[in-house]
């Protein structure tokens, strides 16, 4: 399909199931109408709370939400003469508020204690519904809960539900194809990569636990409007639950995911006339069986099914140096002079695990243009001084300036500051495409108005598109741009680490065992994409590497470390044919 | 008043600690985050229920109880969980699903109404001031005995040496020898046990219902957050103080606040110190 054939399709196929939808409170009974708003209404709450789990966070609040959106607006609107849309409002907000509390001290840790909050959240929630009767009314509800002004009949409801969730699902669209969507897609994948191209993780985290409460807790008092009446029984944990399992089945990877799983959890168990038990059983059932036979869910599945039979499925295997051929084998093209000044100062840096000193007293300089080599046997401190001048890791003393300002102690910032680095196992983001990696890297780090990195489709922003589509071709990575990250070939991988790096537009990269585990094609191809980077851009490059002859070609110097000292320092040739190094790499000869 | 607000407290914390050393241990080596944990509790206390209806005196009910949810457990790991090991969120997506299928299906078997199990420890024990069940003070006699044999078999047994290295670092484990699929469902197998026996050690006190097993899955999901996920100590020293907060709370002002109270102390704790107690996360 072509690209504008693309965009109308996307346009259009939406707005006929709108349009289908619409038609159907005239050809069905009252009672099936009653089942599409309930329908509708899951697949709001299932469109919303898909953005966490594309950043690979599991979340059991989102009833809870949904509850306290409910409730916030039916004390307001019943209780207190609150006017409807305001009352509904306010109930998003109350759901607001409730996540950013539990959000900030949940997030910031690992996975697995969101996952353990939210569910108990979720539990007291119900639990303080239950039990303070003088606002909830206990176990006996809130009766009583008006339509909203001007909607008379329940096919009256029936469009006003539909239009709020076309509305929803249409933000959520926008949403998913904007920057913040992209970060947390980069964040399901690796966190730490993402830390290191500049996305605060907890923020974008945050981000989408209160966006997805702002509209639980909106359908929340359209709910409570819709059923009239509410009761700590309309949102047991089993609610949450069965959000979650309406994604899973339907699949994370596109919004769509999220409306036909809805769709599917919602109204199987009630065409068919579950009862109770046997609708969570065959909630339960579905999720086992997709997890087991389709691990990606339905749609994600159904998608790349069709590309697999339909379409042309982009290739990756672009032999290496292939796209490169105007560097490979030609003349080392010139390199810009080093300058004078220090973009990276390192001076005593310590940090000991337990007992261990993996890193003591560790100093050295590093000039604009110029490449510094950092070697050692296995377990001298290496990897572990990348973390402490990247601030993976925070030092137990001596200081780090880059660009001569101080560290900053997380990732996030210290990209900002100009420092890029490199992880020692490929680390790319997978389930996104060569281009979205490096477009995703390409802005990560730059302040921005936060509507347009919410709103504005990523793929819009040409500045971005044209620094990504730059590197990719400089790099001998454009005719892959298509593919995606992880059907890439090793070399290549490497490569669009370095490229994920450079994206973030740094004075010093750190690249930790570029060439680690390559064959001696693919290493040529990086010494030649290394040195081209040299001669087009002003930049530092520290390099971790066990293999020498690399090392020996790029380095202008050369830190030796070991033990997590620094024992040797000096010119490359120095350093690699001193005797203290070659007795600590091979205990006695030369290399 | 104090005292016995403190006493029970320390039962309150050992009953904790029998669910939620299995659920650290679980996670600690699968990387599961174990949601079947409640059911296996509530499976435990209708093998008793059960087997005591039977004809089997209590005590060998308990055991046989315990034990046979322990075998379902290794057999769960075995066919199903085992493909989820490390994956964290497919793992508790399907562990919610796995406990909520085994709780509905349960459903269509035991009984809906209310049910009692008689025990050899009746009557309350009074010691200078402080009144205590005689079934509490061997629950926490039996939480006690498990949890000083359990932490000795991790600390000194070549099996807990698996377990602790496959915690700390599964490739280089699996590297050294330790086989992971030996050593996981046993470790299920162990925490599932210990929730069983929980359970059965319950109903003599506690009215026997299908839900019994929410709320200890509640409390032991708080104080394994509490204590830091994987770690053993920091477990049981939060199993104590939820306990003692909730001996508190429930004394001093409302039982249906507890669950409200101990949540905040764990989230006040996160704020400050974001892996736990003793966590290291």
């Amino acid at each position: 399909m072509t690209r504008r054939g693309a965009t109308f399709a996307s346009v259009a196929i939406p707005l006929a199931l709108v349009a289908v939808l619409a038609l159907l409170p005239g050809m069905v009974g009252a009672y099936e109408t009653h089942l599409l708003i309930l329908t509708l209404l899951a697949i709001g709450l299932a469109v919303s709370y898909r953005p966490l789990l594309l950043a690979h966070q599991v979340s059991l609040a989102h009833g809870a939400l949904y509850a306290i959106g409910a409730y916030g607006f039916a004390i307001l609107g019943v209780d207190h003469g609150v006017s409807f849309w305001l009352a509904i409002a306010a109930g998003g907000v109350f759901a607001v508020a409730a996540s950013i509390v539990i959000g900030i001290p949940s997030l910031r840790t690992s996975d697995a204690y969101f996952l353990l909050i939210t569910f108990a959240f979720s539990v007291v929630v119900i639990s303080l519904i239950q039990n303070t009767e003088s606002l909830t009314g206990g176990f006996a509800g809130i009766a009583g809960i008006p339509y909203p002004p001007g909607v008379k009949t329940e096919d009256d409801f029936f469009y006003l539900s539909l239009v709020v969730v076309a509305v929803t699902v249409a933000v959520f669209i926008l949403l998913d194809r904007s920057r913040w969507g992209l970060e947390l897609r980069g964040i399901g994948s690796s966190s730490d990569l993402a830390e290191s191209i500049g996305i605060g993780r907890t923020g974008a985290l945050l981000l989408a636990f209160a966006i997805g409460a702002l509209f639980a807790g909106i359908l929340g008092g359209i709910y409570a409007s819709f059923i009239g009446f509410i009761a700590p029984q309309s949102f047991s944990l089993w609610l949450s639950v069965s959000i979650l399992t309406s994604v899973i089945v339907g699949g994370v990877r596109y919004v769509w995911g999220g409306v036909i799983g809805a769709a599917f959890i919602t109204l199987v168990p009630l065409l068919f006339n579950f009862g109770g038990s046997w609708e969570a059983i065959f909630g339960a059932v579905s999720v086992i069986v997709v997890l087991f036979a389709m691990r990606h869910g339905i749609v994600t599945e159904l998608v790349a099914y069709c590309r697999r039979r339909f379409g042309s499925a982009p290739t990756a295997s672009v032999p290496v140096g292939g796209a490169l051929g105007n560097l490979d084998g030609g003349p080392i093209p010139t390199r810009l002079p080093i300058g004078a000044n220090h973009v990276l100062e390192v001076r005593g840096i310590a940090k000991s695990f337990g007992g261990v000193h993996a890193v003591r007293g560790v100093s050295f300089q590093l000039c604009a243009g110029e490449t510094l080599g950092l070697i050692g046997p296995n377990g001298s401190g290496k990897t572990t001084t990348f973390d402490l001048i990247s601030g993976f890791r925070r030092p137990d003393g001596g200081e780090v300036k880059v660009n001569g300002a101080a560290l900053a102690h997380s990732p996030h910032r210290v990209v900002r500051g100009g420092l890029a680095r490199t992880f020692q196992a490929t680390s790319v983001f997978t389930g996104m495409t060569v281009f979205e990696n490096v477009l995703l890297a390409a802005g990560a780090h730059t302040r921005r108005n936060p509507l347009r990195r919410l709103l504005l489709p990523v793929r819009r922003s040409r500045r971005e598109r044209r620094i990504a589509e730059g590197i990719l071709d400089e790099l001998g990575l454009a005719a892959s741009a298509g593919a995606l990250a992880e059907d890439l070939p090793y070399g290549h991988k490497k490569v669009l680490g370095i490229a994920i790096a450079l994206a973030t537009d740094p004075d010093v990269i750190c690249l930790d065992e570029p060439a680690t585990g390559m064959t001696e094609a693919e290493i040529a191809h990086l010494i030649a994409v290394l040195e081209h980077l040299r001669s087009t851009r002003q930049i530092a490059i520290i390099v971790i590497e066990h293999r020498l002859a690399v090392i020996r070609t790029l380095c202008d110097r050369v830190v030796a470390l070991r033990a997590g000292e620094v024992i040797s320092e000096g010119d490359a040739e120095t350093v690699l044919d001193s005797p203290e190094v070659a007795e600590a790499f091979l205990g006695g000869s030369a290399e | 008043m104090l005292s016995q607000v403190v006493v029970n407290g320390m039962v309150l914390g050992a009953f904790f600690s029998l669910m939620a050393v299995g659920l650290t241990l679980i996670f600690g080596v699968l990387r599961v985050v174990n949601f079947t944990h409640g059911v296996m509790f509530m499976l435990g206390a209708y093998a008793t229920w059960y087997l005591n209806k039977q004809g089997a005196p209590y005590l060998v009910a308990v055991a046989l109880g315990g034990l046979s949810v322990g075998l379902f457990g290794v057999l769960l790991e075995i066919v199903v969980l085992r493909r989820f090991r490390g994956l964290l969120i497919e793992g508790a997506v399907v562990a919610i699903a796995l406990a909520i299928l085994l709780q509905n299906l349960a459903l269509q078997v035991i009984p809906l109404s209310p049910q009692s199990v008689p025990t050899p420890f009746e009557g309350t024990a009074h010691l200078g001031g402080v009144y205590i069940a005689w079934q509490r003070i061997f629950i926490v006699v039996v939480a006690v005995v498990l949890i000083a044999g359990l932490s000795l078999f991790i600390k000194r047994s070549r099996f807990g040496r698996s377990v602790r290295a496959l915690q700390q670092n599964p490739q280089a484990a699996e590297l050294q020898g330790i086989r992971p699929d030996l050593v996981a469902p046993l470790v299920f197998g162990v925490g599932a046990t210990l929730a069983g026996l929980a359970g059965g050690l319950i109903v003599p006190v506690q009215q026997l219902l299908p839900t019994i097993g929410e709320g200890p899955l509640l409390d032991s999901f708080v104080v394994v957050v509490l204590g830091g996920l994987g770690s053993v100590e920091g477990t049981l020293i939060a199993a104590m103080l939820i306990g003692l907060a909730q001996s508190a709370t429930t004394t001093y002002w409302t039982e249906p606040a507890s669950i409200a109270v101990s949540f905040l102390i764990a989230i006040a704790v996160l704020v400050v110190r974001p892996q736990g107690l003793l966590g290291n996360e």
